[in-house]
């Protein structure tokens, strides 16, 4: 088995699966650069989705000016190309953390390349909640609260969950893109190790990985997806 | 005591730089133990009246008094945004589409209502399910919305809104998603709960049979306005406008018989005409005095009984024989006797 290995994939079998260079390695980083700036890109877009849904004219709580600000940040940010915003917002990364390289400072770029993307996202799935849903509730007394987490993230829950799976997959593609220019992970193996050395065997190798990967993901997604929603028999 | 005061309404739409006035001053008084029918043709205003009563919708000019508490005076709302929430706590309100919250279960429904009531967890879930038994659904807590069927959802949608104990509850077509036998079993239960609680109820509905059935009053909206409003029974026995007649004293479907018989062309001395009454004011055969006090005979061309709350309404439409002096004598006779006649005109009637 080795030696098959050894025959057709020699590239992938020397990089190991520890080590600065391992396999293992670069999955654990890819992992952690998803896992923290979805976490933080997560809880930033779910905020800005939820206020503008709420501040737009003919929301719960109608604010010109809050909802006018909130949109242009997002469309902003959503409008600069990933690969600029990584060398653009490195002053501001320099400033949080005291340093410009490494996992911890490609989270800064992946979180503000996230959000935005999903804050849209979250106003299109909250925006699908039944008006007359909102309205009832109103009715009933509601607080802006009780609106926001009762009735639209509650409602949409499915749809958000839908919605998250998603942009973690794009996430997993902006990471890999942050591995280019040295972040780690699989996109780093995949062009250091791989492409800028025509070691073939272990971009495909790296690419089959982010694949996988991704398809877990979609599977879980849907799964919990499907398991929230009672909207139909 | 009047609950729910009305003045002057107004509510103007900005649509695309033009103004639509839905609603156009409409005042209007309803009254503690009222069940309130308010009808008219899609697009007349109706929603958009009583959603000014909770709020869900701002009048741009008017007042409007609820239980007592001025929410709006002269389009300026004078209730801060806390006041309202309690306010619209004893507006219990009730939609076409049910507009249940789908991801929590039924229990969980009518308990979010009463998440800022005074009441602990566990008072809070015994009170959800004695309102769900109140509606015969105390077996369905646990399901979810969507394994409910139409009635059954609008039922624990009423049971929601009754979970703050309102005084008033708003029915915006409650019944009209919903099929005959089911709309029969929602509107016995609102009289149920008018009679049994007091509860004020506001009908809004383009099916006269829903009015017919339970309201005590009736105001008839065209347009933003509201052209016709009192007792059920005045109205339907002497409506003055002309959709008033469409909408109640069976005009509809005794001409739509009429036409069906494709009567042959009326001679000169000959006249159709609609008699409505309260059978309980008459108690000997009107066609028959007819020919014995002023000597026209009366041919009958359609007749039919309608139970309007507990009290019995009849509609004829009879062929008027005798010349012009005695029809006009005939027409005096019957208005003397409560009888509303109208003469329908012989444009409106199929010739075969």
């Amino acid at each position: 088995m080795l030696s098959f290995l050894n025959h057709y994939l020699p590239n992938v079998i020397q990089l190991g699966w520890t080590g600065d260079t391992g396999w293992g390695t670069s999955i654990v980083q890819t992992l952690y650069m998803t896992f923290w700036s979805a976490l933080f890109g997560g809880i930033l877009g779910i905020i800005f989705g939820v206020l503008l849904v709420v501040t737009k004219p003919g929301g719960i709580n109608p604010n010109r000016y809050w909802f006018n600000l909130i949109d242009k940040i997002v469309s902003v940010l959503r409008a600069i190309p990933f690969i600029i915003l990584l060398a653009f917002i490195s002053p501001l990364t320099m400033l949080i953390l005291h340093t410009q390289i490494g996992l911890n400072a490609i989270l800064v770029p992946l979180t503000l390349g996230i959000f935005p993307f999903y804050a849209r996202q979250v106003e299109v799935a909250l925006e699908s909640v039944d008006k007359g849903k909102i309205e009832a509730a109103q009715s009933l007394g509601a607080t802006t609260w009780d609106m926001i987490f009762s009735v639209y993230l509650r409602e949409a829950r499915a749809e958000l969950v839908r919605i998250s799976t998603v942009t973690i997959i794009s996430l997993i593609g902006l990471t890999a893109m942050a591995g280019a220019i040295g972040a780690g992970g699989l996109g780093n193996t995949a062009i250091s190790y791989g492409y800028n050395r025509y070691n073939t065997d272990v971009t495909v190798v790296a690419t089959l990985l982010v694949i996988i990967l991704i398809l877990i993901v979609q599977v879980i997604g849907d799964h919990f997806a499907n398991g929230l929603n009672h909207q139909h028999r | 005591m009047s609950l729910i005061e009305l003045a002057n309404v107004s509510v103007d739409f900005d649509q695309k730089g033009k103004t639509v006035q839905a609603v156009h001053d409409v005042s209007l008084i309803v009254e503690s133990g009222d069940v309130y029918g308010i009808v008219g043709y899609s697009g007349a205003g109706k929603s958009t009246l009583v959603r000014t009563v909770n709020l869900l919708q701002r009048p741009t000019a008017g007042s409007v008094k609820v239980n007592g508490q001025q929410l709006i005076k002269d389009g300026e709302q004078v209730i801060s945004h806390g006041a309202l929430q309690l306010a619209r706590r004893k507006i219990g309100m009730i939609f076409q589409g049910f507009n249940l919250l789908n991801e929590t279960s039924v229990l969980e429904n009518v308990a979010f209502a009463l998440k800022h009531s005074k009441l602990s967890e566990d008072e809070i879930e015994a009170k959800s399910r004695k309102l769900l038994s109140l509606v015969e659904l105390a077996d369905k807590a646990d399901f979810y919305p969507a394994q409910l069927s139409g009635g059954q959802q609008q039922r624990v949608a009423i049971a929601r809104a009754l979970a703050n104990d309102p005084n008033i509850l708003i029915s915006d077509e409650a019944t009209s998603a919903l099929d005959p036998q089911t709309t029969q079993q929602i509107l016995q239960l609102l009289q149920k709960l008018n009679r049994e609680l007091g509860l004020t109820i506001i009908l809004i509905t383009h099916e006269m049979a829903a009015v017919k059935a339970i309201a005590t009053k009736i105001a008839v909206m065209e347009n933003g306005r509201l052209i016709e409003h009192g007792r059920l029974t005045d109205v339907y026995l002497h409506p003055k406008q002309s959709l008033t007649k469409q909408f109640v004293g069976g005009s509809l479907a005794a001409m739509k018989v009429l036409n069906q018989l494709h009567l042959a062309k009326l001679a000169p001395d000959e006249a159709i005409c609609q008699l409505v009454y309260n059978m309980s004011n008459v108690t000997h055969s009107i066609i028959i005095d007819l020919y014995r006090e002023v000597g026209v005979v009366a041919s009958m061309l359609y007749g039919n009984v309608e139970l309007l709350g507990d009290q019995p309404v009849g509609t004829l439409m009879v062929l008027l024989k005798g010349d012009a002096t005695k029809q006009r004598a005939a027409l005096a006779f019957l208005a003397a006797h409560q009888v509303t006649a109208t003469v329908i005109p012989e444009s409106e009637v199929n010739h075969a």
